[in-house]
């Protein structure tokens, strides 16, 4: 599985090497472009033994991990975690435009191809930070062809499809709300999986994230 | 051993069964949910001409999950009905169950299978109708595509009466479930079910003769389609139709006002109903809802008092004979508020409710209407 992400021999690691180079000379000056940077605190790998999926609530959310706008930081204990995807916000709206996971499932909601853009060889969709071949989050084996994305949490991976549904049958969207100005929508469809997890609201005219 | 010893031996071994067969997965995030809450409700009555005093009741409830797995869940809930004007009818339950969880083609199909035991208490006038319960359900779900789902349920129930064995049944429930949501943001859902419940002991009839112990069995359809027509609001209207196949003795069922003997195996009928349900600002959801309801009860008339009453209030004051037959129209209306804090598993949440009933009989004794009106609160972490 390894040898599918990291290709052997001198000629493939110089050609990563300068591939890394020429990529970090390129997204450095798109950060020029960018609106602000997000903090960079220390980050903290996964620790092992929480890799599961675990969704007690079965609002389609890891109970322990989200990153919704991608910044690096687990939006469910507000620690900076290990991680290897950039930070790119060229429309200035606050989110990462390279990387998001909102329900927590540890692929990115908003690509599932396989994506090296630091060119380490790596698939820049899944955290995967020690390499292992193992979702840090879940803990699920994945390969460059099958990120397993739709396996567990809300959001369908890759384009952010939202369907409508209503399982309790009332005519709204599963157990939404409204609170000031943000639409909150989480479903009670028992384990969340994209195939049949919560979905998320969005506010009329600003498809705004969850937060 | 008898059928009253066996079901509950039966369901503890499968209960340690499951426990043995949920995979030892780490115990990620073990944690504690739950809840409390409390609702006040007055009610205003009339019973043919005479009108009742206002009953107050306190509602009070509570409930505890656990997850020491992702597989596994133990929870248990607590009720305390508290009748102020009339300490006779206070009752209490309780309930307690665990269950396990297993997802398969990458969630799309899940199965769910447990055990789960009531316990009901009832305070002097109830008294004879404290009773225990234990199930076994199990169930599965398939989601075809996101927003198109079915559901399958069985249920294997048997109630215990410690003082009237006579009552003891056992109950088997077959169910499914079909809900579909469409573009149009349009969901239909279209369910049905069979029900058993066998008796475990025959009684003598009114001549004194005791037979085979008696049987009733029920089939239900539902269809109900919710429209959404903005995100803020959403309308839904149902039909349901049911009917005995088999019907038991209403004659053994004592009379009362809520006999909690009354169950689904003693009457049939149609449901015709729809609600509007609104989403307003500052996290307050509303909904209005009606229901009409034709219930039928095919059983034997019942006798009240010891005297059989084969005779009932029909149109015009007419007395007639047959079976009885109620009508109930329902309007319902509630307010929720909901309060978050910063973490949004902890919520409080205001109800306020109202509610309109009318039921009519052939048999003036259930002839009745009145309101109720309930404030309270909830607490959930």
């Amino acid at each position: 599985m390894a040898s599918d992400r990291l290709p052997a021999g001198p000629a493939s690691l110089a050609f990563r090497i300068a591939s890394s180079a020429v990529f970090m000379l390129l997204s450095g000056i798109g950060y020029s472009f960018a609106a602000e940077r997000a903090p960079a605190p220390q980050r903290v790998p996964m620790p092992v033994e929480k890799r599961a999926w675990l969704d007690r609530d079965t609002d389609g959310v890891h109970d322990l991990f989200r990153d919704a706008d991608g910044d690096g930081v687990n939006d469910r204990t507000g620690a900076a975690y290990a991680h290897r995807f950039l930070w790119l916000d060229s429309d200035g709206d606050g989110l990462n435009d390279l990387f998001r996971d909102a329900d927590g499932d540890g692929v990115n909601d908003l690509e599932v191809a396989f994506r090296d853009r630091d060119g380490d060889g790596r698939d820049d969709n899944v955290l995967d930070y020690d390499a292992d071949g193992r979702n840090d989050v879940t803990g699920l084996a994945y390969t460059r062809g099958d990120l397993q994305g739709n396996r567990h949490g809300y959001i369908a991976e890759g384009d952010g499809s939202v369907p409508w549904v209503d399982e309790d049958g009332d005519g709204l969207a599963d157990d939404c709300w409204f609170q000031g100005e943000i639409f909150h929508r989480h479903g009670s469809r028992g384990g969340g999986s994209a195939a049949g997890g919560p979905r998320q609201g969005r506010k009329s005219g600003a498809g705004g994230a969850e937060r | 051993m008898t059928p009253r010893r066996t079901f509950p031996a039966l369901a503890l071994g499968v209960l340690v069964l499951v426990g043995a067969a949920v995979p030892a997965a780490p115990a990620a995030g073990a944690d504690l949910s739950g809840g409390l809450s409390a609702e006040q409700l007055w009610a205003q009555n009339v019973f043919g001409t005479e009108i009742s005093p206002a009953d107050a009741v306190l509602d009070g409830r509570g409930w505890l999950a656990w997850y020491p797995d992702s597989h596994l869940r133990a929870g248990a809930s607590g009720r305390l009905v508290r009748f102020l004007d009339d300490p006779r009818l206070d009752h209490d339950y309780l309930q307690g169950s665990v269950e396990a969880q297993w997802a398969g083609g990458q969630g799309r199909r899940r199965l769910t299978g447990g055990v789960s035991g009531i316990w009901r208490s009832n305070t002097d006038l109830y008294t004879p109708y404290d009773y225990r319960d234990v199930s076994l359900f199990a169930s599965g779900k398939l989601y075809f595509t996101p927003a198109f789902t079915f559901q399958a349920r069985a249920d294997l129930a048997q109630r215990v009466y410690p003082e009237m064995s006579w009552e003891d049944a056992r109950r088997v429930w077959l169910s499914g479930r079909l809900n579909r949501s469409l573009p149009t943001r349009t969901s239909l859902t279209l369910s049905g079910r069979v029900g058993w419940k066998d008796y475990e002991e025959a009684v003598p009839d009114t001549a004194g003769l005791v037979g085979d112990a008696p049987q009733a069995a029920l089939w239900e359809v539902a269809v109900q389609v919710g429209q959404s027509l903005s995100e803020r609001v959403g309308a839904r209207a149902w039909l349901t139709y049911g009917r005995l196949f088999e019907a038991t003795n209403v004659a053994r069922q004592l009379t009362g006002f809520e006999n909690p003997l009354l169950d689904e195996f003693s009457a049939d009928g149609e449901r015709y109903g729809g609600a509007l349900k609104v989403i307003l600002p500052w996290n307050c959801t509303t909904e209005l809802a009606g229901e009409y309801i034709n219930l039928y009860f095919p059983g034997e008339p019942s006798t009240r008092n010891g005297t059989p009453g084969p005779a009932f209030i029909g149109p015009d004051d007419l007395l007639i004979l047959g079976q009885r037959h109620d009508t109930v129209t329902r309007v319902k209306f509630y307010a929720d508020k909901r309060i978050t804090g910063s973490s949004q598993a902890r919520k409080l949440t205001l109800r306020a409710s109202a509610e309109w009933t009318r039921q009519e009989s052939t048999e003036l004794y259930w002839t009745w209407q009145g309101w109720t009106v309930g404030g309270g609160l909830s607490f959930e972490f």
